[in-house]
C-alpha cells in the first residue's frame, strides 16, 4: 500500500515545493527504489533526509520527462519548477516554427499583397486583376482592363458584393453611375489607348465577399476573404 | 471588430509572443530593443484603434486590457502553476561556482552575461566567487557570492 503523498506534503515544509511534482504521477508499485524512498521519506527527520526526498522526487519527475537537464540541490529556498522549464523549452521551437510559418505565409501573400493573393482573370477582351485576400480597412486595387473596340465600358457590381467595400476612388472618373435593380454600374468613356480602369476599395467588414462582376457582356466571379 | 474582442486578442497574442521570446531578451534592453518595443506598441495601438478615435473605444480598450491583466493577476495568486506558466520560474545557472551549461544554453545565457551580472551587482571578479547565479522571472540574473571566497 502506497502512502498518501498529499498528506505528507505539509510535513515537509520547504520541501513541498518539490513534492508537488509527484502528485498526479502515481508511483509504480513494483519499483523497489521508489518503495525504499517512500519508506524513508515518511517522517522527514534531519536535513539529509529532506534532501533525499527532494532528490528522488525530482529525479522521478525527470525520468518521466526524459530530459537531460540535471536537477540541482542547493540550500536556497527556490522553486525552480524544472518540469515547466523543460516543457517551455520543448514548446519554444514549436512556437517559433508556427510564428515563422505565419510570417512566411504573410510574405507569400496568404494575408494579402503577395503571390498567393494576386489573381488575374481573363474573359474575352476583359482582364481583371484582384487580390484574393484583403485586410480590413486597407485600401486595395481592383484593376479592370477592357480591350474591346467600343468606346464605352460598363462595369457593374452587385449590391451584395459592393456592400462589403467602400469605393474610395475610381480612376479614371466614370462618365456616369447608374443603379438598376440590385446592381451599381459605372460607365466609362475610354480612348483607344487608355483601356484600364482602377477601383480603390476599402473592405468594410470581415469574412467572405463574393459576387458576379459584369464588364459589358462578360460576367466574372470575384471572391475574396477579408481578414480582421 | 468589437473593441473588447480586439483588446483581448491583442493582449493574449502579445502575452504568448513575449513568453516565447525568452526571459533574457526581455531584461536586456539595448537601444535596438527599445526601438523594437516602440514599434510594437505603435503598430498595436494602430491596429487596436484604427480610425476609431471615440472616447468609448478608448475606455473599452483600457478597461479590457487592465481587466484581463487583473483577472490574470488574480488567477496567478490563486494558482501557483498558472503563475509559473504565465510569468515563468527562476532557473539556477551556477551551482557552487560551477556553470550549468545545458541550462544556460537553453535559457540563452552565456558566461559573459553571468560575469556581467556578478560585476554589476556584487563587484565579483571570478567565477569561483559566485556561489549561485539564478535567472529570475523578470530575466535579470541574481548572484549569490560565495562568502568563503570573497
Amino acid at each position: 500500500m502506497l502512502p498518501d503523498l498529499d498528506s505528507n506534503q505539509d510535513k515537509l515544509n520547504q520541501n513541498q515545493l518539490y513534492c508537488h511534482y509527484t502528485i498526479g504521477h502515481p508511483f509504480p508499485e513494483g519499483d523497489a527504489k521508489i518503495r525504499e524512498f517512500l519508506k524513508c521519506s515518511k517522517i522527514p527527520a534531519g536535513n539529509g533526509q529532506k534532501m533525499r526526498w527532494q532528490k528522488v522526487c525530482i529525479r522521478f519527475n525527470m525520468a518521466l520527462k526524459g530530459s537531460k537537464i540535471e536537477p540541482v540541490f542547493t540550500g536556497m529556498e527556490i522553486d525552480e519548477s524544472l518540469d515547466l522549464h523543460i516543457k517551455a523549452w520543448k514548446l519554444q521551437p514549436v512556437a517559433w516554427t508556427v510564428i515563422g510559418i505565419f510570417v512566411l505565409a504573410g510574405l507569400l501573400g496568404l494575408f494579402g499583397s503577395g503571390v498567393l493573393s494576386r489573381s488575374v482573370v481573363k474573359q474575352g477582351t476583359v482582364t481583371i486583376e484582384y487580390e484574393r485576400f484583403y485586410r480590413y480597412g486597407t485600401t486595395v486595387k481592383l484593376t479592370i482592363r477592357d480591350d474591346s473596340v467600343g468606346t464605352q465600358t460598363e462595369v457593374g457590381f452587385p449590391s451584395a458584393y459592393i456592400s462589403h467595400f467602400n469605393i474610395t476612388s475610381v480612376m479614371p472618373e466614370p462618365s456616369r453611375t447608374e443603379i438598376s435593380g440590385d446592381k451599381v454600374s459605372y460607365i466609362f468613356k475610354l480612348g483607344p489607348r487608355f483601356r484600364t480602369m482602377v477601383f480603390y476599395l476599402e473592405p468594410q467588414d470581415v469574412g467572405n465577399a463574393s459576387g458576379l462582376l459584369s464588364v459589358n457582356d462578360a460576367k466574372i466571379h470575384l471572391s475574396h476573404f477579408i481578414y480582421p | 471588430m468589437n473593441p473588447v474582442i480586439k483588446g483581448l486578442v491583442v493582449y493574449l497574442f502579445i502575452l504568448v509572443i513575449f513568453r516565447f521570446m525568452g526571459k533574457k531578451n526581455l531584461s536586456e534592453t539595448t537601444t535596438f530593443d527599445l526601438v523594437l518595443l516602440l514599434i510594437v506598441s505603435e503598430t498595436t495601438s494602430n491596429a487596436l484603434t484604427g480610425n476609431d478615435y471615440s472616447l468609448i473605444t478608448c475606455f473599452l480598450l483600457v478597461a479590457t486590457m487592465t481587466g484581463t491583466d487583473y483577472i490574470l493577476g488574480w488567477l496567478k495568486t490563486r494558482n501557483n502553476r498558472i503563475d509559473k506558466i504565465i510569468d515563468g520560474a527562476p532557473l539556477i545557472l551556477v551551482d557552487e561556482g560551477k556553470l550549468l551549461l545545458p541550462r544556460m544554453s537553453k535559457a540563452n545565457v552565456d558566461f559573459g552575461d553571468i560575469m556581467e551580472a556578478a560585476r554589476m551587482t556584487q563587484g565579483l571578479e571570478t567565477l569561483d566567487q559566485i556561489k549561485y547565479a539564478v535567472l529570475e522571472k523578470d530575466g535579470s540574473i541574481s548572484i549569490i557570492p560565495d562568502r568563503s571566497v570573497v
